[in-house]
């Protein structure tokens, strides 16, 4: 069940439904229904390793909230990490090793017979791992205390709106409000839940959905391309994932904010940055920020020489590279924007951004915003090759300039894609901006949302396309 | 809190609420306003875009139509072809003039996996032509669950879609212009064709009216086409599944089932996982199945290993898909037992009485002289292969050569690799003599030759002669099939002039055809009607079809003409065009802009069959 699918148009105002109708104690178990359903409409096989997760997690959180004893600590911690990454390692990369493994001993001489190990990767693997995996160490930091309530505890992993895609939440700030008795939400409330998911599938089926061709086409065979298209593919792939991914955690959000649970912010207008460092600040924040307190910081951050503290940039960009799957592409896409920004606070450190440029702020904004958006198409490149030889192919062509032009509508549908994008974006940091966000005018509302009735109705009709972050 | 609070908060929730419903209510309005007006915006420029294809593809579309025609003609039963590979050229005429089937249809449809064919041949075929037989031909491909293009856009089209959203789907669109134009409004490559008004024609809608695709009589392969892309990645996954499933199905509706093992090119074949260890596992499991299910199986692999075969990495060429046309028609005949070797390519040596060779030898090192029946500008599509027999169980090719492009380029295996090597000197034609110089020849130790000679008597060299009226280098196309230019293959030396065929003039916004020749037959007349308001002339007197785009857009590609008879096919894209008089026509016929393709019923009363992309 998908976002964008209108068994999801009945199975939410159902369950938005029933949560208010019931009692407050038995709103978790509405949720927990809802989410298993929600889950195992894809493959109901895999709620198993959700279970697996939810008990493992749930049982070393209590275990070390009843211990002191340091050693015993952190072997129950190495047990949740074993779980977690185990269950993540074994349906991710085990494909991966295997095959590479054949490789090597191949071209070291020896007859290894390829097999093929059919492993299907369970839906949103990565995301409820790190959930979990999260929650485990931030009792073991003794930041949060342990769940003792199972059902609880179940609700957090597996909350529909975010099970998925994200956004990867942490204990501290869903289990309260899972606990707590939420009241329902005011009609500025839900207008605004609903503005979100209207929003979220106008970025989903109408920008990136629209764009999916035009990148496919291109990147289906990169090395046949030149450089106009493989560079106008790799934008269009830039605002396709982001209007995939940041249409889903709209969608998400309103979702949420309709049962009376606030998750947070996942992207916040990331091609509005002034740069690499500032975009990747506003780009799936949930994961960058899990990734900065669990392995950055933990890994010396930024308190040790500039040396380590690059080391540490670097390792955690490759550890984001991996976190979206096994295989030389991520991994490139992972170190290459760690150079970026490990060459970008290197820049910093020797021209501070107080320093005068004489350009007015305004076109160092727009400036800063296209280089940084550049950059991380270009590293966006690598994302989306299918392999690491496409991807070597689209770069060689960036070079020389041989192959096809694009097609002929590209320039269209990608200048739309931008616009829109940038659009939305713009409209809502204003509103971001504003000291007291009021809602718009009923009248420019209504004329928003026929508009993007309209777009949504013209825009769709087949099968549901799924969420590209669905396959990590 | 007092009892004066609450009674403050409760006016001030109900005021909130009130306000919130005026709100609401001034949303709903205006986005209801909006909706109104895109509507009625749709409606206006509905003649003007393409009609919305409900199907996945107008190839599909296009069966669909003569599917229903040939149930209201009352032309059911008989032998049905299915498969994917199948719609190129397995010809349906081979079956009715063995004797087999009074009735016979190719529904084929290109790119179908067993999925796909499942639903096709379950839910659209054999309702609507009830056969007695279906020959479904299966390849690797079609068993691969990656390859899923066509099974997405299958079950993504409107009429094809299942459950109470489709059917919701499909009422409203009869009822709105905004839902029935949502695939084209939606599409930014569609808007984009729209305006450009390409004149482009395609060859891949060229259907006959048996469901056969035309155009598939030229041999197209280059020696360096690549493979399919993607097929190391293909995997016979539960697709596999759907064919047995199938055969059950269509046996309890006592429908007789033949499975044809289709074959693929070589090349091809080593492209799959493992080096074609997927390829040979997808057979064996097809061959399972056949023995599981007790259904005959017609091995149509063995012979055709020749990339000489195919008119592309895929698909067997015309010559090719003749013989295993014949193959299927002796194994329904009873006369070819299903494990007997299918017929070879083609007929080989001087004592094959039909066949445009009459005999080759090596008149000294090094030369190969081939004496043909006919003369060699009437062989179109003259292939010359030279295989040696003996090293592997399979054949070999050593030569390629292509007469009508004067033998530019040719390929040499060499150790088991390709190599494409330029003689300037290899051909010479005279009459009909051919002078091959094949440097292999002059030291090989190779003593057993195999020599076959594909070609197409009275083929497309003959029928690539176009018309004075049109200038060369106004033409941007190709001939079907052969991916080549269409400048490079007509030339006055290989052709005869006598094979003039049609003629194509600009007057204003219409596009004038005119076919001179008495011995023309108007099999299949193919015109993109992109635009809106189009009016079609037909003028059986003085033999001219009008194309009138004036009233609407005038995006019109009536590019393609297809002679059945005689197998051959032009395709010609244009840009622009010779001017010149218009002839007064007669008959006026108007094809409304709203008009689908039982529209155009009417001209078959006048021999043609036009079909709308």
């Amino acid at each position: 069940m998908t976002f964008n699918s209108l068994v999801y148009a009945a199975f939410l105002p159902l369950v938005v439904g029933l949560f208010w109708l019931l009692p407050h104690r038995f709103r978790i178990w509405l949720i927990l229904a809802a989410s298993y359903t929600f889950y195992g409409a894809w493959d109901w096989r895999f709620l198993a390793l959700l279970w697996i997760s939810t008990l493992a997690d749930w049982w070393v959180g209590r275990r070390l909230d009843r211990t002191d004893d340091e050693r015993r600590r952190k072997q129950l911690l190495a047990v949740s990490v074993l779980v977690n990454l185990g269950l993540l390692g074994f349906f991710k990369y085990f494909g991966f090793f295997v095959e590479s493994a054949i490789a090597m001993g191949n071209r070291a001489g020896l007859d290894l017979d390829p097999f093929t190990m059919r492993i299907l990767l369970p839906v949103g693997i990565s995301f409820y791992t790190f959930q979990t995996l999260s929650y485990s160490i931030d009792v073991y930091r003794r930041r949060i205390p342990a769940c003792q309530s199972l059902p609880l505890f179940a609700g957090y992993v597996a909350f529909f709106p975010q099970l998925v895609a994200g956004p990867i939440e942490r204990a501290e700030r869903l289990l309260p409000q899972l606990e707590t008795e939420r009241t329902p939400p005011r009609a500025q409330e839900i207008e605004s839940a609903l503005a979100l998911i209207l929003v979220g599938l106008v970025k989903k089926v109408v920008i990136a959905d629209q764009l999916a061709p035009l990148v496919q086409h291109v990147y289906s065979d990169p090395g046949a391309f030149d450089r106009g298209a493989i560079a106008a593919a790799s934008l269009a792939f830039a605002i396709q994932i982001y209007g995939d991914f940041s249409g889903y955690t709209d969608i998400a959000r309103g979702s949420a904010r309709l049962l009376g649970i606030e998750l947070m912010e996942n992207f916040r207008e990331p091609f509005l940055a002034r740069d690499i460092t500032e975009l990747w600040r506003r780009w799936h924040i949930s994961l960058t920020s899990w990734l900065r307190d669990y392995v950055y910081v933990p890994l010396g951050g930024s308190r040790g020489s500039m040396r380590r503290a690059n080391l540490a940039v670097v390792i955690t960009w490759l550890v984001t590279g991996l976190w979206h799957g096994a295989g030389l592409t991520f991994i490139a896409f992972g170190l290459l924007n760690g150079a970026f920004l490990v060459g970008h606070r290197a820049l910093r450190q020797r021209r501070p951004p107080t320093q005068r440029t004489g350009i007015p702020g305004g076109v160092q904004a727009v400036l800063g915003a296209a280089v940084a958006t550049s950059m991380f198409a270009f590293s966006a490149l690598f994302f989306r090759s299918e392999s690491f030889a496409d991807s070597l192919d689209a770069i060689g062509n960036l070079w020389t300039d041989q192959g096809a032009h694009a097609p002929t509508w590209t320039l269209g549908t990608l200048l739309f894609g931008l616009v829109a994008i940038l659009s939305l974006d713009a409209v809502r940091a204003r509103s971001r901006r504003s000291p007291v966000p009021a809602a718009p005018p009923a009248l420019l509302r209504g004329l928003a949302v026929g508009t993007a009735v309209v777009a949504v109705i013209i825009s769709s009709g087949g099968p549901a396309p799924d969420f590209i972050y669905f396959q990590f | 809190m007092t009892a004066s609070d609450t009674s403050t908060e409760r006016r001030g929730t109900a005021s909130s609420r009130a306000r919130f419903g005026r709100r609401w209510a001034a949303i709903g309005v205006t986005a209801l306003c909006v909706l109104g007006a895109t509507e009625a915006a749709a409606r206006a420029v509905e003649p003007h875009v393409p009609v919305p294809l409900e199907w996945a593809s107008d190839e599909i579309a296009i069966k669909v139509d003569q599917m229903d025609r040939r149930r209201a003609r009352g032309q059911v039963g008989g032998v049905v072809i299915a498969g994917s590979s199948q719609s190129w050229g397995l010809d349906p005429q081979v079956l009715i003039d063995a004797g087999v089937a009074d009735v016979a249809y190719n529904s084929a449809i290109p790119s179908g996996t067993a999925p796909v064919q499942r639903r096709w041949l379950l839910e659209e075929v054999v309702p609507r032509l009830q056969p007695d037989v279906v020959v479904w031909g299966v390849s690797a491909p079609d068993l691969n669950e990656r390859r899923s293009a066509l099974g997405f856009s299958y079950a993504a089209a409107r009429a094809t879609q299942h459950g109470v959203v489709a059917d919701v789907d499909r009422w409203l669109a009869e009822r709105s212009a905004l839902i029935r134009l949502r695939p084209v409004l939606g599409s930014a490559a569609r808007i984009d064709h729209a305006l450009r008004a390409p004149l482009v024609t395609s060859t891949n809608t060229l259907i006959g009216d048996l469901g056969q695709r035309a155009g598939s009589t030229e041999y197209a392969m280059a020696p360096d086409d690549p493979a399919p892309p993607n097929v190391g990645e293909w995997r016979v996954g539960t697709t596999i599944d759907d064919l047995p499933a199938t055969v059950r199905a269509l046996r309890a509706q006592g429908i007789e089932v033949l499975l044809v093992l289709l074959p693929l090119p070589q090349r091809t074949i080593e492209e799959f996982a493992g080096g074609g260890s997927d390829w040979d596992l997808t057979i064996e499991m097809i061959g399972a199945i056949a023995a599981d299910l007790d259904v005959q199986l017609l091995d149509g692999l063995t012979g055709y290993s020749d990339d000489l075969s195919y008119r592309d990495t895929s698909h067997l060429d015309a010559e090719a898909s003749r013989a295993l046309s014949e193959d299927i028609a002796r194994a329904l005949g009873g006369s070819l037992p299903p494990d007997l070797e299918p017929a070879v390519v083609a007929a080989m040596g001087p004592d094959a009485p039909t066949h445009p060779v009459r005999r080759a030898w090596i008149p000294r090192p090094g030369w190969l002289r081939i004496e043909t029946a006919a003369p060699l500008t009437e062989l179109g599509g003259t292939l010359l292969t030279i295989n040696t027999m003996g090293d592997e169980d399979r054949d070999r090719v050593l030569v390629e050569l292509h007469p009508r492009r004067r033998a530019s380029t040719a390929q040499h295996l060499v150790d088991d690799r390709w190599e494409r090597t330029s003689l300037p000197r290899t051909l010479a034609i005279d009459a009909r003599t051919l002078d091959v110089e094949i440097p292999t020849l002059a030291d090989t130790s190779t003593t057993v030759f195999r020599i076959v000679v594909s070609a197409i008597p009275g083929g497309s060299a003959g029928a690539l002669r176009l018309s004075p009226g049109f200038a060369l280098d106004e033409l941007r196309g190709s001939v079907a099939n052969t991916g080549a230019p269409a400048w490079d293959l007509v030339s006055d030396e290989v052709t005869p002039t006598e094979h003039e065929r049609a003629s194509l003039r600009r007057d204003g916004d219409r596009l004038v055809w005119t076919v001179p020749a008495d011995d023309w037959t108007d099999e299949l007349l193919i015109a993109d009607l992109d635009g809106a308001t189009t009016t079609l002339t037909w003028d059986p007197a003085g033999r001219t079809l009008v194309v009138d785009g004036a009233g609407g857009s005038g995006r019109l590609a009536p590019g393609s003409v297809a002679r059945t008879d005689t197998g051959w096919t032009i395709t010609v894209d244009i840009r622009s065009l010779p001017t010149g008089e218009l002839d007064d026509a007669a008959s006026p016929l108007t094809i409304g802009p709203r008009r689908r393709l039982d529209a155009e019923r009417p001209l078959l009363a006048e021999g043609l069959d036009l079909v709308l992309r």
